[in-house]
């Protein structure tokens, strides 16, 4: 029952150190290729421990890991580790070996020829855009930043497939974080390797991850996509590590339609007469209707101002003078999309459809303006409903 | 003979023993080397041993302690009885006070070696074996050359002592100047030679240590 898609499993996983401490329970965890995991959560909740397990450097008490399809404990320790690219936050790099020896350090263990290393190690410093002269170096010559570049691409010298990196970043200055933070960015996007990062920092963790596992006492809290842990936090733990802020951010930039939408819009069906519409409009204040079928699917658009064209024959149905179906949107687009069509259409409203393509809201002018303003303001009622759904 | 002063006796004496100084000299080199370089063929890889099995390290350090405290001519007194007159007897003296000073050498050496290196190492697919070779001792060479050198300068004193008990070497010269009469000349030509083959060897080890030391660390 392999997964076939999957390049490192975890099932059922345990890890009890010998002082009785229990890193890990029940730990499940498939990881398809080309993702990008990032393991958050608090200290001693398990997530460096995980990462270790990959590749031996801790092995577990019970349960199986897999690395493509095969468990670890039927391979040599000392080959699978070569095969899987290994980042520290101590970078680690050997400092009486020049820069060159220390990229080219795995594949002089899997014993390439020598010119093949040097032409890889070139290749790869390239990569990094540094100089070639840094080959001849020693790494307390180039500084900090410069070293980790040289570690992380040490981790892929190999063409290693899968890249394990704990907290890589974690002791770099912000702007030099940032562009170590593009490089593996690009080393997932363009080249595409697997990547498994223990992370504290929940930016680097939703700019970069394709999935964020949470971990928290050696379980898994939540293990979903950035935007779906910041829109659908599991439990207070994850809100907490995630932070009001972020929250809050989140609600404008990653809220989707649905969430702010006005729901049962006022619509009419188009076997009505106008009198009956006009009626209708005035009665809810508006001045347009939607027109839809008996399955709730939009059909056209009533506007006033095609009633008091039509003023002198009220008697004629919906049917006969309504427009076409204004520009819709799908309840799961993003809030952000949907506003710039607004604004840059002028609509007066959008209306709001599932997948069916049933009507189910509008978003109206208004409408973005509570959402700006809760998040100006603080999210008052937000946290209101927050305490709703705790009790 | 008895005009001349202590000085000009001592050149009296280097011109018409020169030859003889020499080869006591190299003699006394000769036994000082051997029993440093057989405590370092032995030491080296019980500091190796006791830096992976740090269980060992104590025990280890503490016998290797205690052979240090016995006052060299009491120990040389207690191995002839087991192993006689001559030579062998210094050599394993030597031996034996070396291994202190080597054995805990490289044991800080490899103990100091950065843990972000080593896990790094490992963690790239490097044999226990491999991390000793191209990682651990490469960066703690320096330290354990210091070690060796300082075992070396002590043998060289121990070597002086071992002429008492028919070892050879420049001890014997200092010996023939106690049992002379006015035999001052004599016992500084034994002495002198052995203080500059002390602080030559010195020297010299700190040059092969300065050499050996991996290019890339940091002064």
């Amino acid at each position: 029952m392999n997964d076939q898609n999957s390049i490192v499993e975890f099932r059922g996983v345990s890890k009890v150190y010998p002082n009785g401490k229990k890193a890990l329970e029940d730990f499940n965890l498939t990881v398809h290729p080309g993702e990008f995991i990032c393991f958050i959560g608090t200290s001693g909740g398990g997530k460096t421990t995980a990462l270790r397990m990959i590749n031996r450097m801790l092995e577990s008490s019970s349960g199986q890991v897999l690395v493509e399809g095969k468990n670890i404990m039927d391979q040599d320790p000392i080959d699978l580790r070569r095969h899987i690219g290994y980042v520290i936050q101590n970078i680690g790099l050997i400092p009486h070996m020049t820069i060159e020896e220390n990229i080219c350090l795995v594949p002089k263990l899997l014993k390439w020829p020598a010119e093949k290393r040097a032409a890889r190690a070139r290749e790869l410093i390239k990569m990094v855009e540094m100089p070639e002269e840094f080959l001849q170096r020693y790494p307390h010559e180039i500084s900090g930043g410069q070293q980790q570049r040289i570690g992380v691409i040490r981790a892929l010298a190999a063409n290693q497939k899968i890249m394990l990196m704990d907290e890589p970043f974690g002791a770099l200055d912000p702007v030099t974080r940032q562009k170590l933070q593009e490089l593996v960015h690009y080393l997932q996007k363009d080249l595409k390797k697997t990547i498994i990062m223990v992370t504290h920092d929940m930016d680097e963790a939703i700019s970069l991850a394709t999935r964020i596992v949470i971990f928290d006492n050696g379980h898994i809290i939540q293990s979903a996509p950035p935007q779906e842990i910041l829109q659908h936090p599991a439990n207070d733990f994850v809100r907490d590590l995630i932070g009001e802020e972020r929250l809050n951010e989140a609600q404008v930039t990653l809220a989707t339609a649905q969430s702010v939408m006005l729901t049962r819009p006022i619509s009419t069906t188009a076997e009505i007469s106008l009198e009956k519409a006009l009626a209708k409009m005035n009665h809810h204040h508006i001045d347009s209707l939607i027109v839809v079928d008996g399955d709730q699917h939009l059909i056209g658009e009533l506007d006033i101002a095609q009633v008091i064209a039509h003023r002198n024959k009220l008697d004629l149905r919906v049917a006969d003078i309504m427009g076409p179906a204004p520009q819709t949107v799908f309840d799961t687009d993003l809030l952000s999309s949907v506003y710039q069509i607004i604004i840059k259409r002028r609509l007066k409203y959008m209306p709001v459809v599932n997948h069916d393509r049933q009507i189910v809201g509008i978003i109206t002018r208004s409408s973005l303006a509570k959402v700006l303003y809760d998040y100006v303001w603080g999210q008052e009622e937000l946290e209101h409903e927050r305490s709703d759904r705790h009790d | 003979m008895k005009d001349m002063g202590l000085w000009q006796q001592f050149f009296y004496y280097f011109q018409h023993n020169g030859y003889y100084i020499l080869g006591k000299f190299n003699q006394h080199f000769l036994i000082s080397i051997e029993g440093v370089f057989f405590a370092a063929l032995i030491g080296i890889p019980i500091g190796a041993l006791i830096a992976h099995y740090r269980r060992l390290s104590n025990p280890v350090i503490q016998v290797a302690n205690l052979i240090q405290t016995i006052p060299s001519l009491a120990m040389l007194s207690i191995l002839m009885l087991g192993l006689g007159l001559g030579d062998q007897t210094v050599i394993t003296t030597i031996f034996l006070y070396s291994l202190l000073p080597i054995i805990q050498n490289t044991y800080t050496g490899l103990r100091n070696t950065s843990p972000a290196v080593l896990d790094a190492s490992k963690g790239m697919g490097m044999t226990r074996w491999q991390q000793l070779m191209m990682v651990e001792i490469p960066l703690s060479i320096s330290v354990i050359m210091a070690g060796i050198r300082n075992a070396l300068v002590v043998a060289i004193g121990v070597t002086a002592i071992g002429a008492f008990i028919g070892a050879g070497g420049l001890g014997d010269i200092i010996i023939r100047g106690t049992n002379a009469t006015n035999g001052g000349a004599i016992i500084l030509a034994g002495a002198l030679p052995t203080a500059l083959m002390a602080i030559v060897s010195d020297l010299v080890l700190g040059w092969i240590q300065k050499l050996f030391s991996p290019k890339g660390l940091k002064e």
